[in-house]
């Protein structure tokens, strides 16, 4: 039971997307979703859900090739930014339309979060404002029976309320029935906690993929005077560094050298997931600037 | 029950750590349910499985229990447990580090014997 | 059929039905509710007959342009049922099974307006409505009886039916795959130019300039719907084998055009 993603390798315009990619999403899992803005995110997700057809490479779901396939795409929703829901349409005429191609839909915990939100669920799609488009995409996604549910951007336009009440439903909904979500966010503080698995994507390739709490046992900041902190993260593994007066900080990512004897004027601490992120996604053009 | 997440520490260990402050302040009274891994979930935005982590270091250290089908309770025993592990702790955690900030600051033993009976005296 | 099949079909042929009473409403609104007010506001109701607009309305033809339009319809389908996880094949199975379903229906609406309305209220016989039809040629080529040549009739008409939708089907899965702005300029400049290219084969063969010899197409064309190469055909009583199979194999070419189109669709930003 899985979904597999095996040497994705896609190019738009002759420009490389997504460059041999390979993931596996378990079932009921957190994922989180990190890149830059033109990562390639959405045409990895797109991919996975058979929208758009990858030039090479393959995507399964438990052995049983996904592209094309009603049997394996009835098992996934892919929440996504652009709106597929046409204008015209009444808001519950949304959850019906669901209902019949999804073969259910809580339609009880539906008209509880709309009431939550304070969404009219008798108003048309094409009048809805940005943050309430994603709250009724955000209600659907939330309601289908799907195994695997794909939320892009889940939070665009919502104010911090409905943030909030969106993270709190998630937890509520995942414990009582648990199913995998891949959440595709730039809001990294907000999930750090909520994820238990973060893929990053950075230069089209993968550059992390791992459970979060091993993750950040293995990155530190180093700081101290700068001498120091240079000796001590000589050889090691420097996403990147900051400065602030005499004091100097290193951000390592990887295991540090035990051997070695730390100074009593370096401290070492753990990063979080956010500072990490941005320091393995830096481009090197940014990190110069970022120092001076 | 106030969770501080600044900390660089695993959340699962902080989750940990907070109930057991709970307890030992017996915020959460001995026998007493503790809130359910939803609820802490839910309230702080941590994966419910993250939040487990944390119980079950508890759990291991006995000092809540899983009771089938209703939830986590503190064990009867939980808050005299948490005293003697930090008892054992203290000299550790507070003497070593007290004396050493001292020195530093050049206070004598005697001095410092002074402050101490100065804290008691006002506290 | 898989069940995913069967729920995209029965969506979608709820839908095209739907907008077909609306069609058929306005068509009723145009042809006679309209002149009606008219002839009220000029004081001439006297002169307006409800049988004479209700009797002429054309439905067959009607229906013809209706399906061609309702079946080109492609993206807003396609980007719903992506959304609702369905398959571009599935998509594309409904959308036949859709055309096959509504042809039908619309052919029994048409013969029933013919012979139930159209005839009667013009003092017409249904034979001569039969022989007057596309497919009057034909009918009476498995016996004299007006039963089975209306039934023939009506084989024949779903069948150009079917063949219409799909080819609505592959030109508007083909538009669908280009932007907007090119979409008009197709939808525009594509009929022109149709126009233009059929208006000079008439001028042409009308004049009978020698330079342009329409002969061999025109024995193509024989050929392709069953009519005698030499002499005059036998009208109502030619065999409908030669267009059955021309028709057959126009959709299938164009059904495997509307899949392959189809294949290629996107989702637009």
């Amino acid at each position: 039971m899985s979904i597999q993603v095996q040497a994705i390798q896609h190019a738009f315009h002759g420009q490389t997307v997504l460059d041999d990619l390979n993931l596996t999403i378990e079932p009921n899992k957190i994922y989180g979703l990190l890149g830059r803005n033109g990562a390639g995110k959405s045409t990895l997700l797109n991919i996975i859900s058979s929208r758009i057809f990858a030039n090479s490479g393959s995507v399964t779901m438990d052995d049983q090739p996904m592209q094309d396939n009603d049997s394996t795409l009835g098992k996934l929703y892919l929440m996504s930014e652009v709106n597929l829901y046409s204008e015209r349409s009444r808001i519950k005429q949304l959850f019906h339309t669901t209902a019949l191609f999804y073969g259910d839909f809580d339609f009880a915990y539906a008209a509880k979060l709309a009431d939550s939100f304070g969404l009219d669920t008798n108003a048309r799609f094409g009048k809805l404002s940005t943050g309430y488009r994603t709250i009724c995409k955000l209600i659907i996604a939330l309601c289908v029976p799907a195994d695997y549910i794909f939320l892009d951007e889940p939070v665009l336009g919502l104010d911090a309320n409905h943030r909030e009440l969106f993270y709190q439903e998630l937890i509520e909904t995942y414990s009582d029935n648990p199913r995998t979500f891949v959440i595709s966010t730039h809001l990294i503080e907000e999930v750090a906690n909520l994820i238990e698995h973060v893929f990053v994507l950075d230069e089209h390739r993968l550059t992390l993929d791992g459970d979060v709490s091993d993750i950040l046992t293995q990155a530190y900041t180093i700081t101290g005077p700068a001498t120091d902190v240079i000796a001590y993260t000589q050889g090691l593994n420097v996403i990147g560094e900051d400065h602030l007066g005499g004091i100097t900080a290193h951000y390592v990512y990887g295991s540090l050298n035990d051997d070695r004897p730390l100074p009593d004027t370096v401290t070492v601490e753990h990063l979080d997931l956010q500072k990490l992120f941005v320091n393995l996604t830096n481009t090197k053009k940014e990190a110069a600037t970022h120092v001076n | 029950m106030q969770f501080n997440f600044n900390s660089t520490e695993p959340i699962y260990l902080q989750v940990a750590d907070q109930i057991e402050e709970a307890i030992f302040t017996e915020t959460f009274a001995e026998g007493e349910q503790i809130p359910s891994t939803t609820e802490i979930s839910k309230e702080f935005h941590i994966n419910p499985a993250t939040v487990l982590k944390g119980m079950n270091i508890l759990v291991d250290n006995q000092l809540i229990e899983k009771r089938r089908g209703v939830g986590m309770f503190v064990i009867a025993s939980a808050q005299s447990r948490i005293v003697a592990k930090r008892r054992d702790q203290f000299y550790t955690d507070y003497v070593k580090k007290l004396v050493s900030e001292a020195r530093k600051l050049h206070i004598t033993q005697a001095e410092l014997a002074q402050l101490i009976e100065r804290g008691f005296s006002e506290s | 059929m898989s069940t995913k099949v069967r729920t995209t079909t029965r969506y979608l042929l709820t839908e095209q039905l739907k907008l077909l009473g609306w069609a058929l409403l306005a068509v009723v609104m145009i042809m006679v509710i309209i002149p009606l007010l008219f002839s009220l506001v000029t004081g001439n109701i006297s002169n307006y007959s409800f049988t004479g607009s209700i009797s002429n309305l054309a439905l067959g033809v009607l229906f013809f342009f209706f399906i061609f339009i309702i079946e080109s319809l492609t993206y807003d389908n396609f980007k719903l049922l992506i959304q609702n996880g369905i398959s571009r094949r599935t998509y594309w199975q409904a959308r036949v099974n859709t055309v096959v379903l509504l042809s039908l229906i619309g052919t029994i609406l048409a013969f029933i307006y013919a012979y139930g309305v159209h005839a009667p209220l013009n003092h017409l016989s249904s034979n001569s409505i039969l022989l007057d039809a596309l497919h009057g040629p034909y009918v009476y080529f498995f016996g004299n009886n007006l039963v089975l040549g209306i039934l023939v009739g009506m084989l024949l008409t779903w069948i150009f039916f079917i063949g219409t939708g799909l080819t609505g089907m592959a030109c508007g899965s083909l538009l669908a795959l280009f932007s907007k702005w090119i979409q008009r300029l197709l939808v525009i400049v594509v009929p022109v130019l149709g126009a233009f290219l059929l208006g000079f084969m008439i001028s042409a063969s009308d004049h009978q300039q020698t330079n342009y010899n329409f002969d061999g197409l025109v024995t193509v064309f024989k050929f392709l719907f069953g009519f005698p190469l030499h002499g005059n055909p036998k009208m109502g009583y030619l065999n409908p084998t030669m267009p059955v199979i021309t028709m057959l194999i126009g959709c299938a070419i164009m059904g495997g055009l509307a899949y392959l189109f189809n294949r290629k669709l996107k989702i637009k930003n």
